[in-house]
């Protein structure tokens, strides 16, 4: 899987480093917080685009907000899962089928034993939630697959000749690394990451949904969707236009992984 | 021997392993972890004595080997505790509910597995039809679970107000027990699609699938003996690695759609902060899930002589 990773690296570093920065302030302005019982269930409009909820506050701004932080929980989780997939991918690929190797790929099985959002809940509930907690939790349960590929690379690499001339010539492991094996094998990963947004970006709504996320008066998808969800007799805008904006997040990741590799990393998955 | 040598026997204790890992690990992240169940239990305000009499009425006041004893014990016997909010026995909560979202999740899958089959075999039979078919079952990727559900939860509430999803309500028919599984499906069946989709052109310029159809070979008998077969294993793996997206998916939409299942357990028990429960849905999904692991694991052996080395 060798593509240019310049176009989804830049797509990635605005989805998540400039998007976020740019719709909060945008839904801060609008201001999500602002109670006007005169103005309750208000459908959308051409002044007020994503109409009201039942307490009068605008929808649009409320969704800008929870939007940005949910971006924001992603960005954090995907650095913190593409640092762990690269490190223990390496070291699981370079002493491949022995302990260091066994023990990680134990552990990638272990994790895809139970559902992923089984195992985020149950963490959160017991860490107690909160933004500062469930972007780690994301994160240590998203490298599982990406280090996969890592490992599969650097198991490959490993038995290139220039990788064999370098431990001939009495390279150290540290010089190998970071000469011949994280030059090629950091951008699997990273795909495989970006591929995933909207698996990542459903846990951190999974979680906001059953309650763990942000904390009440902040916004968040998951607790916009499941509140619309459990009103929409009331305006059906209230549930759709929140879980609306997952589409467009999930279009926007499809644009971040070449298309090439969209397929291979279908099925590289789950070998 | 079919299975390989050891294969069986190991698949299975791979599982095994894996089971004996999960709760290793929820042990010690209810039990270790959170120092005072009790307490988290009750909350800040709760006075010293009722915190200390539900310590003793969970047993959590015993040392934490007597604890992971007493889990290990009960397990094979189907016991998961006790509650920490109604003080009733885990696993007939935990069960009936499972059994639902279970349910759920293997129809979706089944559904997802049939319908990536059909459409892939229409696109290899007419290749015009699969132009659009194929890029319209992907899109199915970019349509989460949330919006799907909520769309339907929505129409469904304006156009028929009076049917009830919940699995094995009198009044529903099957077409309409069938709706959370459909919604369910559609992301499975996307993926499923576009791997077998792919695997399907790489078999397709194999020696064999050219020397079937020089023999003249009707598509059909090609599709099924030359391209499917050597895809087989690639595809189930995906749709095992699925149905765990699946499992997602049915907990979400049951809270929309309010199905007893275990999404609408989670959101009680999440709340209640009642970690029992929690580890009794932890425990049994992964059983679930170890179970259908070795499962497959079996059945590539049985599908792929090349997996039998």
């Amino acid at each position: 899987m060798k593509q240019r990773l310049a176009i989804p690296l830049l797509l990635a570093l605005v989805v998540f480093g400039v998007l976020p920065e740019i719709l909060l302030p945008l839904g801060e302005r609008l201001d999500p917080y602002h109670v006007e019982i005169g103005k309750r269930l208000q459908p959308p409009s051409m002044q007020i685009w994503f109409g009201t909820d039942s307490l009068g506050r605008d929808l649009l701004a409320r969704s800008l907000t929870a939007t940005a932080i949910s971006l924001r929980v992603a960005g954090q989780a995907m650095a913190i899962a593409y640092g762990l997939a690269l490190i223990l991918g390496t070291i699981a690929g370079y002493w491949s089928n022995r302990w260091p190797d066994k023990l990680i790929s134990y552990l990638i099985a272990l994790l895809h034993t139970v559902p992923f959002i089984l195992i985020v809940i149950a963490c959160a509930t017991v860490l107690g939630g909160g933004l500062n907690v469930i972007y780690v939790i994301i994160g240590c349960v998203a490298w599982a697959a990406p280090a996969r590929l890592v490992r599969l690379e650097v198991m490959q690499l490993r038995q290139a000749s220039f990788v064999r001339a370098q431990r001939a010539l009495g390279f150290g492991w540290f010089m190998i690394f970071r000469r011949a094996i994280l030059p090629l094998a950091f951008s699997p990963p990273l795909i495989a990451l970006l591929f995933l947004t909207p698996e990542i970006i459903g846990l951190d709504v999974g979680l906001s949904y059953f309650g763990l996320g942000a904390q009440p008066p902040t916004p968040t998808i998951g607790r916009l969707i499941f509140e619309g969800a459990n009103n929409y007799t009331s305006g059906w805008w209230l549930p759709i236009l929140p879980a609306f904006i997952l589409i467009l997040i999930a279009v926007l990741a499809q644009k971040m992984v070449p298309s090439s590799a969209r397929n291979q990393l279908f099925t590289r998955q789950s070998s | 021997m079919i299975l390989g040598r050891h294969g069986a026997i190991i698949s299975v204790l791979e599982a095994l392993s894996l089971l004996g890992g999960v709760i290793i690990l929820s042990f010690l992240l209810f039990s270790v972890v959170p120092g005072d169940a009790a307490r988290a239990q009750l909350g800040p305000t709760a006075s010293e004595e009722n915190v200390q009499a539900l310590r003793s009425d969970l047993g959590l006041d015993r040392p934490l080997s007597k604890q992971f004893s007493a889990l290990l014990v009960g397990l094979p016997q189907g016991d998961l505790g006790v509650s920490s909010f109604n003080r009733q026995p885990v696993t007939p909560q935990v069960l009936p509910k499972f059994a639902i979202t279970a349910t759920i999740g293997l129809q979706a899958g089944i559904v997802a597995l049939g319908l990536s089959y059909l459409a892939n075999l229409l696109a290899w039979l007419r290749p015009s039809v699969g132009r659009f078919l194929l890029p319209l079952a992907r899109a199915g990727v970019m349509l989460p679970i949330f919006f799907t559900t909520v769309v339907a939860a929505v129409l469904l509430g304006i156009f028929f107000p009076s049917i009830s999803l919940s699995v094995g309500a009198a009044e529903s028919g099957p077409l309409t027990q069938m709706i959370p599984s459909l919604l369910a499906s559609l992301y499975p069946f996307a993926v499923m699609t576009a791997v077998l989709r792919e695997k399907i052109l790489a078999a397709s310029t194999s020696p064999w699938a050219r020397a079937a159809s020089a023999a003249g070979m009707p598509s059909a008998t090609i599709f099924h003996r030359a391209l499917l077969r050597p895809s087989l294993v690639n595809w189930l793996a995906v749709w095992v690695n699925q149905i765990s997206v699946v499992f997602f998916a049915a907990m979400v939409l049951e809270v929309i759609l309010s199905i007893p299942g275990t999404g609408d357990l989670l959101l009680t028990a999440v709340q209640r902060r009642d970690y029992p429960i929690l580890q009794g849905i932890l425990i049994l999904n992964a059983v679930f899930f170890a179970v259908l692991g070795a499962g497959s694991d079996l059945s590539y052996r049985i599908l792929d002589p090349r997996t039998r080395a």
